[in-house]
């Protein structure tokens, strides 16, 4: 064998291994960006869990369900009616640009005997789907 | 037929053997920093999750809308948790101390030092309001200067 044709073959070899090696790196690189997007999402869900619990938490320990119980919540909401919105970017920092994450309270009064039963529906939401969501009654006696 | 020299092929050979290295190499490198990003995002997922709920059950166990207060001692910012149980009489104290969420508990509050606390969470800051209306608010700031906040109703 003379060595113009070792060369081809030693180049039909690299073209061999770089063929595989393309296969391969296409299913790893898939592989990571979804473990990425996992992972991100995970992030998203822990954030959301924290964020949905917080208002929850104010939710509960307002006296009376009025206008000043979002005051004690960090979120810049916006009123609409008896719905809350609250608006975050990316990294989920309070924004009133973005649309895509919000969290969003609505509110639902129900007049019973002695009392009224207030809800509220709390409900994390990214890119339309919802990531998280609490619902919180409390009974407020008539005064 | 025309033919290459030999020289060109043996170039040639070389410049792919190179684009492979290089190639393997950047693989490498996106998969250690996918790695790193997920092992992050999972440690701070997990740190900070498992600790506000131990944090946050054993304030709602121990405290309510009037026994809550917040301590200061040696310019340290403290939250007394009442562990009193019968005739004993034990005090447990959460604070922030040396780059850490820790807890402390002492027979008597003379014998609290801030640098035996057990750890709780590795933070960059933390801090305790009380709000009113029986409203706590945990503010823990991580290692990346990140705030996380997590308000608690306490037991009226």
């Amino acid at each position: 064998m003379n060595g113009k044709s070792k060369a081809h073959v030693f180049l039909m070899e690299i073209i061999i291994a770089i063929l595989f090696f393309s296969i391969a790196a296409a299913v790893t690189l898939q592989l990571f960006v979804r473990a990425r997007q996992q992972s991100q999402d995970s992030v998203d869900l822990n954030t959301a869990v924290i964020k949905t619990q917080n208002i929850a938490e104010v939710f509960k320990a307002s006296d009376s369900v009025g206008e000043n119980w979002v005051s004690f919540c960090e979120e810049n909401f916006v009123r609409d009616g008896e719905d809350y919105t609250a608006y975050y970017n990316e990294d989920w920092f309070p924004s009133k640009d973005a649309t895509e994450r919000y969290v969003q309270v609505e509110i639902k009064r129900e007049a019973q005997t002695g009392g009224t039963m207030i809800t509220a529906d709390i409900s994390c939401v990214k890119n339309e789907n919802i990531l998280y969501s609490l619902q919180i009654k409390r009974y407020l006696l008539n005064q | 037929m025309h033919t290459y020299p030999r020289k060109t092929g043996g170039v040639f050979t070389m410049l792919v053997l190179l684009l492979f290295s290089v190639c393997s190499l950047l693989l490498i490198l996106i998969g250690y920093h996918v790695y790193r990003k997920i092992d992050d995002n999972m440690d701070e997922n997990s740190r900070i999750r498992s600790s506000f709920y131990y944090l946050s059950n054993r304030i709602r166990s121990d405290l309510t809308e009037d026994s809550a207060e917040l301590l200061e001692a040696n310019g340290i910012q403290m939250l007394s948790l009442d562990q009193s149980s019968g005739d004993m009489e034990l005090y447990s104290y959460v604070y922030f101390y040396d780059g850490a969420v820790r807890e402390q508990l002492v027979t008597d509050p003379s014998e609290f030092d801030p640098a035996y606390g057990e750890v709780i969470l590795d933070a960059g800051g933390f801090t305790m309001v009380l709000l009113g209306n029986g409203l706590l608010e945990l503010t823990v700031e991580t290692r990346e200067n990140e705030a996380v906040i997590m308000k608690i109703s306490l037991r009226p």
